[in-house]
């Protein structure tokens, strides 16, 4: 039997499909394919063949996983440390193997994520690549993270007041586009700055004092809009500033950074609390001293580090009276759904102003 | 001065530890009772509904001692070795105690290798809170320890002789903080006991004999503690016994994962999964229960087949 050609794939992380493709495709001898974008079929395919008590990310990235499958992909890549991630391939591997899928699962990390890891994971399956090889796309990879999220950033800042609709996602859209291609990390940062120039010359007509929403919480359903019902959309159509908390940039510092969370949390948590929710208690901390109208904790079901935080920013919400709005998605949650409850807590914040202001 | 400790948790982990080195040091300790259906109700009371079934026990157990004692005893235990920690919900349970009751008064001291915070310091932290000196409280930790530790040695021993000895057994797979809660893993290890049908513990194993089974069947090593040592006491025993209990409470992090590995790995032996939360429900516990042992019964007199 001929033995099947390897085709790697990476589970769906919002835009950071373009990060897996420059890291998988320069530094694998093998064909990389994006996995199918995500829809209803995914989720309900990733919770079928899923534990129940599970927290949502696996069940998706399963989805993921078993319709790039069909399509052909056989060699899945997750990026392990610590949580129930760190768990997720051996598990993931085991359904894939009872499904009848001949796959192999690569795990980035281990533990500590770390580069020396990162390029002994990569160069254990594709032995002809160097360290100097490996640097090279590594450089890559950090500066356009960090562009892309310093870009999607001011986006979501601005991104309700721009005068021709779609200009901001167009021009996002287009440097990703760009990116993608960039051969060497000075070509990235150029490509980077040509943007970040673009897009700053988008005209807007924002308010003094516009309504700003944070939001915090576990890094996968931030990032994936699809996994939280495009949220973020609906919050820039009705006029709101959004101040997101939650990146891979900023998780790659969380989690070297934990004593300093806890030390900016203003004395509501003594310790490390797990994954990066300590970041979120930090992050909705500072985002009240900085004068913030409401801020929305997401997480997945079942997510233990976020629900140990709940019951601390429960406290942090009672005392600067902020409203916060906590909202766990899973693969039942309707976007109708949410987008009520969202429609509600706008509200809600507008009056509020509105007396405060009287 | 009078130390209130929760009857949930990591106590199950520690008891024998705890206890004697607060003996040894001479401070009253008051443990709070076996789980009731008040603490529980108090426990639901006080937390998050989307908290695990046994944090929430947890909550109820504080609740119990808050006006029975001068401070409680909660220490932070995030990992004793490299790669070797507890679940979040256990690690965060301080910021969780303090948030929830707010203004209540904790004997706390953080076990973390990471930090350098090896569990000895801990106790010389918590000995010196109490007004004992650092001689005195490490040598009470060392006593306490080796005593801890040939109590469950002693408990190896016999579940071995048991495991060695005729009839009916199950192993059962949980954390100690739920196997041996009273409204938990009491009411079922209860029904085989009732039934003539002898239990082993997984969890009755030594750490590093887990440690290294784990990492062979697995192929890497799992870093959660009670998951690791219990995946070991299921390799160890599961030769030897007529059939697996797997017990969770609602829901359990750790559990999730390798519930569901055990089931799709282990094909033969009989595996019962059951999950537990606040909604009482020992009618539906008890059927099942009996349809499993008519199951390891079945397949006991007919040799293995079914």
């Amino acid at each position: 039997m001929a033995i099947a050609e390897k085709v790697a794939c990476a589970p769906q992380i919002g835009d950071y499909h373009i990060i897996a493709d420059i890291l998988l495709q320069r530094c694998l001898n093998y064909k990389t394919m994006r996995c199918p974008p995500m829809t209803k079929r995914t989720l309900e395919l990733g919770a079928r063949h899923s534990p129940d008590m599970i927290c949502t990310p696996f069940k998706t990235t399963l989805g993921n996983f078993i319709e790039a499958a069909e399509q052909g992909a056989n060699v899945f890549v997750m990026p392990g440390v610590g949580c129930r991630l760190g768990f997720y391939d051996i598990l993931q591997k085991q359904i894939l193997d009872d499904l009848g899928y001949d796959c192999e699962m690569i795990t980035l990390f281990e533990y500590i994520p770390t580069v020396k890891r990162l390029y002994a994971s990569l160069s254990s399956i594709n032995p002809d690549l160097t360290q100097e090889e490996f640097d090279s796309v590594f450089e890559i990879v950090v500066k356009v993270t960090v562009d892309m999220d310093n870009l999607a950033d001011f986006m979501r800042r601005n991104i309700a007041f721009e005068v021709n609709k779609g200009d901001f996602e167009q021009c996002y859209q287009a440097y990703l586009q760009e990116v993608k291609s960039a051969q060497d990390v000075t070509e990235a940062e150029s490509i980077g700055e040509k943007y970040k120039e673009k897009m700053e010359s988008i005209i807007t007509n924002k308010p003094g004092k516009p309504v700003k929403i944070g939001i915090i919480g576990e890094i996968y359903v931030v990032v994936e809009p699809f996994s939280n019902c495009n949220m973020e959309k609906w919050l820039a159509e009705h006029g709101v500033e959004i101040i997101r908390s939650g990146s891979l940039t900023q998780m790659a510092v969380a989690i070297f950074t934990v004593d300093e969370q806890v030390q900016n949390s203003g004395g509501y948590v003594d310790y490390n609390i797990g994954s990066t929710a300590n970041d979120a208690i930090a992050q909705a901390y500072q985002m009240i001293q900085d004068g913030i109208d409401g801020i929305i904790h997401v997480k997945p079901a079942s997510c233990s580090p976020e629900i140990t935080a709940m019951t601390i920013l429960q406290n942090i919400s009672q005392d600067s009276n902020v409203p916060f709005m906590y909202m766990t998605f899973d693969t039942e949650t309707s976007e109708a759904g949410v987008h009520t409850r969202l429609e509600a807590f706008h509200d809600m914040i507008v009056m509020k102003r509105r007396s405060e202001n009287e | 001065m009078k130390i209130g400790i929760p009857r949930a948790l990591q106590y199950y982990f520690y008891e024998d530890l705890w206890l004697n080195f607060f003996k040894n040091i001479d401070v009253e300790t008051i443990v709070s009772p076996a789980t009731n259906k008040e603490i529980v109700k108090n426990g639901v009371n006080n937390s998050i509904d989307e908290a695990c079934f046994s944090s929430k026990i947890f909550i109820g157990h504080v609740e119990y001692l808050l006006d029975k004692c001068d401070m409680i005893f909660v220490p932070r235990i995030e990992n004793s070795a490299i790669r070797e920690e507890y679940c979040t919900r256990i690690f965060g349970l301080c910021d969780l105690v303090k948030n929830t009751f707010q203004g209540v008064k904790l004997l706390q001291a953080e076990v973390n290798y990471l930090y350098r915070k090896k569990e000895s310091f801990a106790f010389i932290e918590i000995g010196a809170a109490l007004g004992k000196s650092k001689e005195e409280s490490l040598e009470a930790y060392k006593n306490a320890l080796s005593t801890a530790e040939s109590i469950k040695e002693i408990k190896i021993l016999q579940q071995e002789e048991l495991l060695n000895s005729d009839g009916a057994k199950v192993l059962i797979f949980s954390h100690a903080y739920n196997t041996y809660d009273a409204c938990i893993g009491k009411e079922i290890t209860d029904f085989f006991a009732a039934n003539n049908i002898k239990v082993a513990y997984a969890d009755l194993i030594n750490e590093k004999e887990a440690q290294a089974l784990t990492k062979e069947s697995y192929g890497k090593r799992v870093y959660w503690k009670v998951s690791a040592q219990l995946i070991g006491g299921i390799e160890k025993y599961r030769s030897q016994v007529d059939g697996i209990i797997l017990i969770s409470t609602f829901p359990c992090g750790p559990d999730s994962i390798f519930n569901e590995l055990l089931i799709r790995l282990i094909k033969d032996k009989p595996i019962l999964s059951l999950i537990i939360d606040e909604q009482d429900a020992s009618a539906g516990i008890q059927t099942r229960l009996e349809s499993f042992t008519d199951i390891i019964m079945a397949k006991r007199q007919s040799g293995g087949e079914l």
